[in-house]
């Protein structure tokens, strides 16, 4: 089942690299590539699942989504238009659509601001509400994310982990937004407190149609809060398919060996000892040549260090970047 | 496999009371812990930040920062004597010898400043009594034994110019070194990619296969605990709640809190086949500040099955079947 409705955003051959500098005259010396080649869609209504490991390039891409950073070379379309061709008004409008919600609730949040302000200057700034309205608009929202109408005028600092997070969750709902970029959104928080946010994301999409990008390298969450998964390593995305294929029947062996990896809260099953990963991410600022895999890969053939697979449909909607699938 | 019942525990810990004073006063962040450890197995202390699972790691090598932390009470068991007594030098012989510990974060527990080699041939050297070369030899063989590529030119490296993988590879030969009787692992994996982790917890385990070491293993995530440990003590707000055999306390929770935390877990086992997704229980509530006062259980508020004789009364610590601890009053209500 492809979509076939017009997707909500399109990232088209995305690349990402920097420039390494060194000695006195800060010469470029190398590149580091952090998104290498990524393409995908994303549906409306849609989570998708950005998963992989420290390095693979997960946030950056998030960050080019909503417009944080600048690609290499490489296109966003939202509904069809490129979002780096937007002039000033446009760009105004397009950061109404796309929000984003970091990782880290404590630093995201500016400690001179209280509650009820964050979540209204957006909204402020985009004059989408009424002055005299917003209050109330402000406590809709502090009520929507189960936050309690009193907390308004505190400070992110009296705020728990978890609150702190749903208040990041209502700055960005202000908008009303059509996709959310959630990096790492449950991360920082306790298992009984991520729970919550967890199931809070996935009444806001319900209710509001929302599409997300989920990152994170936590795969038992992304394994559950997504329809399609898409994994990364080193700048590249090996697998992407709906989310029970990826978890069940993984055709890239970097997804089986990441899966593999995983511990699972079953004592009754076992820890698998077998087809372990040996050693590590090579450095993104050499990347290997061919396929980025082939230096850990346990079936790694001669074609693979030469030749860069592509990411092509294997079956009905299943995408895999390997040579011998 | 019948642990607890014919053999002495190596390490015991009674009554531990933890206070920290502070500027909202006194706080205890551990009150009446009490566990063993027995030779050669895996205990896991699991419990979610602020549990007091660090501060019972710290207790155990007395490394609680004075004056504002303090052992009021307890006992601390290590082969017959009371750690808690120990003078300075007893404490230097202990610490790294006898009882060793990983840290999360490998990078701010090694030194910048010195190679790995002089950092690891001065436990030897200090802990035995050995020449230089020896301690050297000593420590390539273990860096072998953890898996490091290139041992000897490992040696002359400098921590920043390893990944935070190899570091905790060194962090654990480190510990391991003086051949100790236990080992304190405090969240050894936690700052870890997932397939680093798989390779650090086999190596662990391998490891205590070959020397017979037993392990504290003190993590946040239940499904570390699944695959790696013996036995787990479950923490919440400096209190042990439930204690037992891993797969006793997975198959059959106790405690609310233990349940519960089960529970909000998104797991990859249990996919069902429809595809649909089965909303994640939620524990309501945050964990109480130590600060707060308390009368009654602990996880009162937040408790799906509590009753008035919870919110006055503090459920005792109690066995309900062989070697699985409990302090609920409603125990037999979980289901």
């Amino acid at each position: 089942m492809k979509n076939k409705l017009k997707p909500l955003l399109t990232v088209k051959d995305l690349y990402m690299h920097f420039p390494i500098r060194r000695g006195l005259f800060q010469k470029t010396v190398a590149h580091g590539h952090a998104v290498d080649g990524v393409s995908f869609d994303i549906a409306s209504g849609e989570t998708l699942g950005l998963v992989g490991e420290s390095g693979c390039g997960k946030t950056t891409v998030g960050r080019i989504i909503v417009r944080l950073q600048e690609p290499t070379t490489g296109k966003v379309l939202l509904e069809g238009k490129n979002v780096f061709d937007f002039n000033k008004k446009k760009l105004k409008t397009f950061k109404r659509n796309v929000q984003i919600i970091f990782q880290d609730p404590y630093s995201s949040l500016n400690p001179r601001m209280t509650a009820g302000a964050i979540v209204s200057e957006p909204m402020i700034i985009h004059n989408t509400v009424p002055r005299n309205e917003i209050n109330n608009e402000v406590k809709k929202l502090f009520d929507r994310v189960g936050l309690h109408s009193e907390q308004i005028d505190r400070y992110p600092h009296e705020f728990s982990g978890g609150q702190r997070q749903r208040l990041s969750i209502a700055r960005a709902l202000s908008l009303n937004p059509k996709l959310i970029v959630a990096d790492e959104p449950v991360s920082a928080l306790d298992v009984s407190i991520q729970a919550q946010v967890v199931n809070l994301l996935t009444d806001l999409q319900r209710d509001f149609q929302l599409s997300y990008i989920f990152i994170s390298h936590d795969i038992n969450v992304v394994g559950y809060i997504s329809t399609r998964i898409a994994v990364m390593y080193l700048g590249q995305i090996m697998e992407l398919a709906p989310r029970r294929k990826i978890l069940t029947t993984p055709l890239h062996p970097y997804t089986e060996s990441l899966l593999n990896s995983v511990p699972i809260p079953n004592p009754n099953i076992g820890y698998k000892r077998i087809k372990r990963l040996k050693g590590e991410v090579p450095s993104s600022i050499n990347p290997p040549s061919g396929c980025p895999f082939h230096t850990r890969c346990p079936i790694a053939e001669k074609k693979c260090s030469i030749e860069k697979p592509i990411l092509r449909e294997i079956q009905n909607n299943h995408f895999v970047a390997c040579h011998l699938r | 496999m019948n642990k607890a019942s014919n053999k002495q525990p190596i390490l015991s810990i009674k009554n531990l009371r933890v206070i920290f004073s502070g500027e909202f006063g006194e706080a205890a962040a551990i009150n009446d812990v009490s566990f063993d450890l027995f030779p050669k197995e895996t205990l896991a202390v699991v419990g979610e930040s602020g549990c007091g699972k660090t501060v019972t790691a710290l207790s155990i090598l007395r490394l609680i920062q004075s004056p504002q932390g303090k052992i009021e009470k307890g006992l601390i068991e290590f082969e017959g004597k009371n750690i808690l007594k120990f003078d300075t030098r007893s404490l230097y012989r202990l610490r790294g010898n006898k009882i060793s510990m990983i840290f999360q974060e490998p990078m701010t527990s090694l030194n910048p400043v010195l190679t790995i080699g002089r950092q690891l041939t001065e436990v030897l050297i200090f802990h035995q009594n050995i020449t230089e070369k020896e301690a050297k030899n000593k420590t390539i063989e273990m860096l072998q034994l953890v898996q490091i590529p290139d041992p000897k030119n490992c040696l002359k490296q400098y921590p920043h110019q390893l990944s935070g993988g190899m570091r905790q590879r060194i962090m654990i030969a480190m510990a391991l070194l003086c051949d100790p009787k236990v080992l304190i692992a405090d969240e050894p994996t936690t700052a870890l990619d997932v397939t680093i982790q798989a390779q650090i917890l086999d190596l662990m385990l391998e490891i205590q296969e070959k020397l017979g070491t037993a392990i504290i293993l003190i993590t946040h995530d239940l499904a570390v605990v699944a695959n790696t440990a013996d036995r787990v003590v479950v923490m919440y707000a400096g209190k042990i709640v439930e204690e037992g055999k891993v797969k006793e306390i997975y198959n059959n929770p106790r405690h609310p809190y233990t349940h519960g935390l089960l529970k909000s877990l998104p797991r990859l086992d249990n996919l069902n086949e429809n595809n649909k997704k089965i909303r994640l229980t939620e524990m309501p509530g945050i964990v109480p500040s130590i600060y707060t006062k308390r009368i009654g259980c602990t996880f009162a508020p937040r408790c799906p099955l509590v009753t008035e004789r919870c919110r006055i009364e503090e459920p005792p610590f109690k066995s309900v079947s062989n070697e699985h601890r409990t302090a609920c009053f409603e125990w037999e209500n979980i289901n």
